[in-house]
């Protein structure tokens, strides 16, 4: 049969369906693929699935698109240019052989299974470094830090305490994180008269639309407010009267008491948690004292993350890494997932001082990346279990890994030569273990710091917002314009709709168009945190208490462009 | 009595999922159409099969019929030239301004899916991440009291 006729017959086969988790958040929605012959006809949405009943966000949706996407990386690239697996391995696998491990360093991201994690922890104990750590910098990875001793909230929700919460409490958008969450909450909230939902956030967002009580506080002082929520319904924390840190945070603080009441009284309550990158000012403290807040609650109160992903941290922080790669400790870092380097733009100057970068994708890079880019199954194509917000899931492969990619376990036996047996992922690791009396300093530090004089010379905020549709550019985006107060542009002289210039503290500048909006507070600037112009405005910072490098919103000077 | 799209404000977070799962089963089209009001209400609207389509009088090749026994209007898009008179004319302002392929993009409720997976229904209905899109008859429409607490969330329209 010649390929013409094989390929008309393929397409005139049935359809076939493979099931699967999506990957894209932590909500843990069901989709399947729907093969027909050789080609990917699309998503279905199975209606029996127990997590989101066949709703899927707009990456789910999309999320079949990319497996057959033009930009999918079949071959092995070198500095941009396509080689072949041979070629890679012959050259790396010498490299490793005369490296000293500690100019080794291996990181891992978001997109691997525990599987696959187990597989580049073996990797790493065969090759005898000690440098590996979770590049994931989205700051969701703070999710892990855990309260030590007694204040310990080990209390994760399920999507049943949701459905049954009858006090829900939401910190970030957690719409724009998981949006197949928003129909258990809003079930939740309509099943009766008493049921309440109350929304905190530095942005108006959509979800606090819903909420019977929206709290828009001054960017940074999420933290303060949920302290302060723990002092009302717990008076033995000192140190957090609601009117001073009402004030601090810019609400009313009748509104803050309304919230504490609602979860004062026992009864079941869930508290929401939606950390961001470029939008929440500290979220080391931001997590802690979510963990605190809830800890001091009476009564069956659960917390959820509301997260992209939850990547286990690794031994080492990458923080530490980066200042290995900075010092020239480090020559070599081969990294696992399919975000890093390129969802950082701020790190690239960091990665130039490399003698080698191997990295995994699984579509090809937007930008120039040297070293080796390496193409990975995608996790629609993979087999092994995955971490959602309810726990750990089965993924099947819902389709055969595309032509040219290697799994992690290929890639790493490929580099030894040898079988890697899986080793155990490490539990959480010391530095993330915080007293709850170190949250309320660095509370109170916080208080202090948000009393003092603002900051003349850069005296916007820059805070992302990144919604889930847009969605990698798998779809033709808008630009969406920078957001500014009224008040803020008659200051600075903009008009609605002028293009203005962005400098950063770090000296990042992009230029782009602004409209007047009420969602953002005077002294804020919401951008859009999807594209990557805009992420490069956002620089890491690095945590003083726990050395976790993560991406706050940054101050910046604007004016219009001429 | 045949079935359509019915959106419930009340649950409608304007997450754009019922327009990307149009857009990734029709390959970029964007048969669904998405507004908003001041940032504040959603409006993801689909064609709502009008019972006498203004858009195929106003059709000058009858690319626009009224077929099967759901009574869907549906286009073909073989004689479509991409005119424009049916966006002109819907009262609706469902039919997007913009050409795909040099033709018009129109919803058919995803008509052919049954075929191809055996599951039926328009797919923005089943993808909708809120639940707020829902395919109901118009004698469900009571019981499922779609929007009814829109008007009463009053804290929604006390911020404003």
């Amino acid at each position: 049969m010649s390929m013409p006729a094989a390929l008309r017959a393929s397409l005139r086969s049935a359809p076939e369906r493979g099931r699967t988790v999506c990957t894209f958040c932590r909500m843990g929605c069901e989709l399947e693929v729907i093969r027909q012959g050789w080609r990917i006809a699309g998503v279905e949405y199975p209606a029996d699935a127990p997590v989101n009943q066949g709703r899927l966000c707009p990456r789910g949706s999309a999320s079949a698109l990319l497996l057959d996407h033009p930009l999918r990386l079949a071959y092995p690239l070198r500095d941009g240019k396509e080689r072949t697996w041979p070629e890679f391995f012959s050259e790396v696998r010498s490299r490793l052989r005369n490296l000293p491990s500690n100019e080794l360093a291996i990181t891992y991201d978001r997109n691997l299974t525990h599987e696959e994690l187990g597989q580049v922890y073996g990797f790493a104990n065969r090759l005898g470094t000690e440098n590996v750590a979770s590049s994931y910098l989205e700051s969701e990875a703070c999710f892990a830090l855990r309260l030590g001793g007694k204040a310990g909230a080990e209390v994760t929700a399920s999507l049943a305490d949701v459905l049954q919460a009858e006090t829900i409490l939401i910190v970030g958008d957690a719409f724009a994180k998981m949006p197949v969450l928003a129909k258990p909450v809003l079930d939740a909230r309509y099943a009766s008269r008493d049921r309440r939902l109350y929304c905190i956030d530095s942005v108006k967002t959509v979800l606090a639309g819903f909420g019977h009580s929206s709290l828009r506080v001054k960017p940074g002082s999420e933290p303060l407010a949920l302290l302060a929520l723990a002092g009302l319904i717990d008076p033995r924390l000192k140190g957090f009267d609601c009117e001073p840190v009402a004030a601090a945070c810019g609400v009313n603080p009748v509104d803050l008491r309304e919230i504490a009441t609602g979860f004062a009284r026992p009864r079941k309550g869930v508290v929401v948690g939606a950390i961001a990158s470029g939008r929440t000012a500290d979220p080391v403290l931001f997590s802690l004292a979510l963990q605190l807040l809830v800890s001091r609650m009476k009564g069956k109160k659960k917390l959820l993350m509301a997260a992209e992903a939850a990547v286990p941290p690794g031994p080492r922080r990458f923080s530490q890494i980066l200042a290995g790669v900075e010092s020239g400790e480090v020559k070599t870092l081969i990294n696992f997932g399919d975000v890093f380097p390129w969802e950082y733009p701020g790190l690239t100057k960091h990665l130039s001082r490399l003698d080698l970068l191997v990295t995994t994708a699984a579509l090809r890079p937007a930008r120039p990346t040297p070293g080796w880019v390496l193409p990975v199954p995608m996790n629609l194509e993979k087999d092994g279990t995955t971490d959602t917000a309810w726990g750990l899931v089965q993924l099947r492969p819902a389709v055969s890994p595309a032509s040219g990619v290697r799994a992690v376990r290929e890639i790493v036996e490929g580099l030894i030569e040898a079988r890697v047996e899986a080793d155990e992922v490490p539990a959480l690791p010391d530095y993330l273990r915080i007293p709850a009396k170190s949250v309320t300093d660095l509370g109170r530090a916080l208080l202090k710091k948000l009393g003092d004089e603002p900051d003349r010379e850069y005296p916007f905020l820059v805070l992302a917002e990144r919604p889930a549709y847009g969605f990698g550019g798998v779809f033709p985006a808008a630009v969406h314009p920078a957001l500014m107060t009224r008040n803020d542009a008659k200051q600075h002289g903009v008009e609605n709709g002028d293009r203005v210039t962005f400098e950063t503290r770090a000296g990042a500048k992009h230029e782009m168009a602004v409209a007047f909006s009420d969602r953002v507070a005077d002294g804020a600037l919401l951008v859009d945190g999807s594209r990557p112009e805009t992420r490069a405005l956002f620089a890491h910072e690095v945590d003083e208490v726990t050395g976790i490098a993560t991406i706050p919103p940054v101050r910046a000077r604007v004016w219009r462009s001429e | 009595m045949a079935k359509r799209i019915v959106l419930d404000l009340d649950y409608c977070i304007g997450c754009q999922s019922c327009a990307a799962a149009c857009q990734a089963a029709y390959r970029g089209e964007a048969r669904i159409r998405y507004g908003h009001v001041d940032s504040r209400a959603f409006l993801p609207m689909a064609c709502r099969h009008c019972e006498e389509p203004l858009c195929a009088a106003a059709c000058p090749f009858e690319v626009l019929t009224i077929q099967g026994p759901d009574k869907l209007v549906v286009q073909s898009s073989f004689r479509c030239v991409g005119c424009r008179s049916c966006l002109l004319a819907c009262p609706w302002g469902v039919i997007d301004e913009a050409l795909l392929r040099r033709i018009t993009q129109k919803c058919n409720e995803c008509e052919e899916r049954a075929s191809l997976t055996g599951q039926a229904g328009p797919r923005c209905v089943s993808a909708c991440a809120s639940g707020a899109l829902k395919f109901l008859e118009e004698s469900e429409l009571p019981k499922a009291e779609v929007g009814r607490r829109f008007i009463s969330r009053s804290p929604f329209w006390r911020r404003t």
